[in-house]
């Protein structure tokens, strides 16, 4: 029941991104609500519901970017096993560890995906390319304990939330 | 009755006599302005407490009164903003459809139902498909200028690369000079301007056209103003920041060119 709960809560996330992300852009640049649903998925259910989530949500991104198609179902998945893989030599229950986390991994698929833009021949800014790195990855961080804090409750119910 | 005349004659002979006396008060403005400044301050006072004992008596009917009319302010600001969104829709879209009808090319008229997911594309998606003849690579435009191509047709659905994408190239003119150039996208609010060669004859504020040279895009189309004239970094040639006439990040409705 979680897990369907948490599918329609990446099936919602997509639509704000998809619809409602463009208003709340910062420097040209917004948040990645669906990495986010991914990493809490990580955080939050076991390897195989994970995984299954990150290929589902990877799916939906690539549906609607204009890109090399599978990237982002491929990078999800990876960040759901380094994460899992992660936890089981650290103890991630610590929310700075957590916000840390969250960051890097932003930055690391945004630099992946402009990285792959630039291999491909797409010549994109080096001003363009820090600030959808940088600004991405800290934007995505900062909604992070919002997105965090909504899906706790959904999985969970509000009350042990 | 008449014991309680007797009783009461004094009182009511001295009320008499006052009101006698008052009437030039109430009559005379001479007399009537400072009896009123008198009295200004208690009937103040007393204005205050009958409402503040009306507000205590009648303070659940208002209670319930303030919730109805809560409720009923936000339907109506509900309706107002709806009404609102719909006139500025009609506005645009009214822009639009002259533009259609004075223009000498086929359009489609469409509207934007999605936006890309990630901030590395500048990616469009828009509620007509091949359902409604619409092939890869027509342009999309608006009536103030070029917005982008199509890039991926479903039956109902289809994907458009905005201008500011990097992986886009327009062949253009500058209109005045006719020089030649490419517009390519920087996935922010401005173009660059490429190959323009050492000594482009190209000015600030020149407005930049579509050439017509590669088939996908028709002669004429206005993409912008040129705001910015730089010198590369390898000092060997000059290229220009260009303003786009659309404003792309507010991209509602588009129109499809259709060869």
């Amino acid at each position: 029941m979680n897990k369907i709960k948490f599918f329609a809560l990446i099936i919602g996330l997509a639509l704000i991104q998809l619809i409602f992300m463009e208003y709340f852009k910062f420097f040209g640049v917004a948040a990645d609500l669906l990495l986010i649903s991914v990493v809490i998925a990580s955080l939050s259910f076991r390897f195989r519901s994970a995984m299954l989530i990150a290929v589902f949500a990877g799916l939906i991104k690539d549906a609607f970017a204009a890109g090399s198609f599978g990237l982002n179902t491929l990078l999800f998945p990876l960040w759901t096993f380094s994460i899992l893989r992660l936890s089981q030599d650290i103890d991630i229950d610590n929310n700075m560890i957590r916000l840390a986390l969250i960051c890097i991994i932003a930055a690391l698929q945004n630099i992946i995906c402009g990285s792959v833009l630039i291999y491909l021949g797409k010549s994109i800014p080096i001003g363009v390319f820090l600030r959808i790195v940088f600004i991405g990855s800290i934007y995505t961080t900062i909604v992070f304990p919002l997105i965090y804090r909504i899906s706790k409750d959904i999985i969970y119910g509000a009350k042990r939330a | 009755m008449s014991l309680l005349l007797k009783k009461f004659k004094k009182k009511i002979l001295y009320g008499f006599l006052i009101g006698i006396l008052l009437t030039p008060v109430f009559f005379n403005p001479a007399f009537r302005h400072p009896f009123l400044f008198v009295l200004k301050k208690p009937l103040g006072i007393f204005t205050l407490l009958r409402r503040e004992l009306g507000a205590m008596i009648y303070f659940h009917r208002n209670f319930i009164q303030n919730e109805r009319l809560k409720k009923e302010i936000d339907l109506l600001r509900f309706k107002l903003n709806k009404l609102e969104e719909l006139y500025l829709e009609e506005g645009r879209v009214r822009n639009l459809v002259s533009f259609k009808n004075e223009s000498d090319l086929r359009l489609i008229l469409s509207r934007v139902i999605a936006r890309s997911a990630d901030s590395w594309h500048s990616v469009v998606l828009i509620d007509k498909g091949s359902n409604h003849a619409i092939r890869p690579g027509m342009s999309v435009i608006t009536h103030l200028g070029l917005a982008g191509r199509v890039v991926e047709v479903n039956k109902t659905t289809s994907k458009i690369r905005l201008i500011n994408d990097a992986n886009i190239g327009v062949s253009t003119l500058v209109q005045r000079s006719r020089q030649e150039g490419l517009i390519s996208g920087t996935l922010g609010n401005r173009l660059i301007l490429k190959y323009l060669g050492k000594s482009p004859d190209i000015k600030l504020n020149d407005r930049i056209i579509t050439s017509g040279l590669n088939q996908t895009y028709p002669k004429g189309i206005l993409i912008g103003t040129v705001i910015d004239i730089r010198e590369d970094f390898s000092a060997t040639s000059i290229y220009a920041i260009v303003e786009p006439a659309v404003d792309l990040s507010k991209i509602e409705e588009v129109l499809i060119v259709v060869p």
